[in-house]
């Protein structure tokens, strides 16, 4: 392995480590605001905050299911990139 | 529970902090400041012309801040603001879509089309603030004042609006600071203001790649708005033709003047 093959490597690992804790901060986003929705008041149209908590898990489902994907595949990809390095 | 503003003021700026320190690593300083200027400018522009055309206000701003049933006065209710609108409100819009889009560019893959990946992250972005908007209506924090077909306190049109700003503002920055290309009807007026050949920008200094990406946003706030007003105007006409729960406060006095 020569040295700009190893520093890509190490460069496309920083970055890719990067996203994936972008990723669960997003995640971490989403549950707070879901706390949020269960501590305030019921939305417009809602009688209780428990319905609150239910409409945000429906309405965000693309949101945190495309969260948790984008976490599952570059968890994966990392494992490749830490398999490469064992190898060379 | 009432939340007050400086709760969510917090949260958004400690995220925004996360998300910038993150976005230095995963993008390089350059691209990360260019894309942060870039939403500020977007967000800025974008969000005070809604204010003033009386689609919706900051609360606060109207002078209602409320704490435990009392008036505070003298308190604007948000801690810093670009003109009407929270800089938080900005800087929130920055921490959700660079992760939104470095996700969908990653998810879709490099090869297919700017707006297919810019679309994407629309959705993704629209998606959370479905859950955020209605939280921030009850809670007094901004509120919606246009006509329109209401969900939850919330009109139709914001999340149009939401999905076109990632959309637009994704694909412009794929297209100027990633792949560092151009758009072919744009070229000519380009080379006329920066005297060069802007089709190719690989090789060319990141603040002049930066001025081109600002440029390029100013070239396609028009469409912006007229892409909003059509769809909006679409679904407000067939589904539903309701006034807005709130009179506008600060669009009213600010048209009172002009007549």
């Amino acid at each position: 392995m020569n040295q700009a093959g190893h520093t890509d490597r190490e460069h496309l690992e920083v970055a890719l480590r990067a996203k994936l804790r972008m990723s669960y901060f997003l995640l971490l986003l989403f549950l707070i605001h879901i706390v949020e929705a269960y501590i305030t008041f019921p939305f417009v149209d809602h009688t209780s905050a428990a319905q609150n908590v239910v409409y945000g898990f429906i309405v965000a489902a693309p949101f945190y299911t495309i969260n948790i994907i984008f976490i599952v595949v570059t968890r994966r990809d990392l494992a490749a990139i830490r398999q490469g390095e064992r190898r060379t | 529970m009432k939340l007050d503003s400086w709760v969510l003021e917090v949260i958004l700026y400690l995220f925004f902090f996360l998300m910038l320190r993150e976005g230095r690593r995963a993008l390089g300083r350059e691209q990360t400041s260019i894309f942060l200027w870039g939403s500020i400018l977007w967000t800025g522009i974008i969000e005070n012309a809604m204010v003033m055309l009386g689609g919706y206000d900051y609360f606060a701003y109207a002078g209602y801040y409320r704490f435990g049933g009392k008036l505070i006065e003298g308190y604007a209710g948000w801690f810093c603001w670009v003109l009407f609108v929270p800089l938080a409100i900005c800087l929130g819009w920055f921490l959700l879509s660079l992760p939104a889009l470095l996700i969908s560019i990653r998810l879709v893959g490099e090869k297919r089309s700017i707006w297919i990946k810019a679309a994407f992250a629309g959705v993704m972005l629209v998606s959370f603030d479905m859950l955020l908007d209605p939280i921030s209506v009850v809670n007094e924090w901004w509120r919606w004042t246009s006509p329109g077909f209401y969900l939850r306190g919330v009109t139709l049109g914001n999340y149009i609006g939401w999905f076109f700003l990632l959309f637009f503002f994704g694909a412009l920055f794929e297209r100027t600071v990633i792949q560092k290309r151009g758009f072919t009807w744009l070229s000519g007026i380009e080379g006329w203001v920066f005297r060069e050949d802007t089709m190719d920008l690989s090789g060319m200094e990141k603040g002049r790649i930066a001025k081109i990406f600002y440029f390029r946003l100013a070239a396609f706030l028009p469409i912006f708005f007229i892409c909003c007003t059509l769809v909006a105007t679409a679904v407000t006409l067939t589904i539903a033709d309701n006034w807005g729960p709130f009179d506008s406060v600060f669009p009213n006095e600010f048209f009172d003047v002009l007549l």
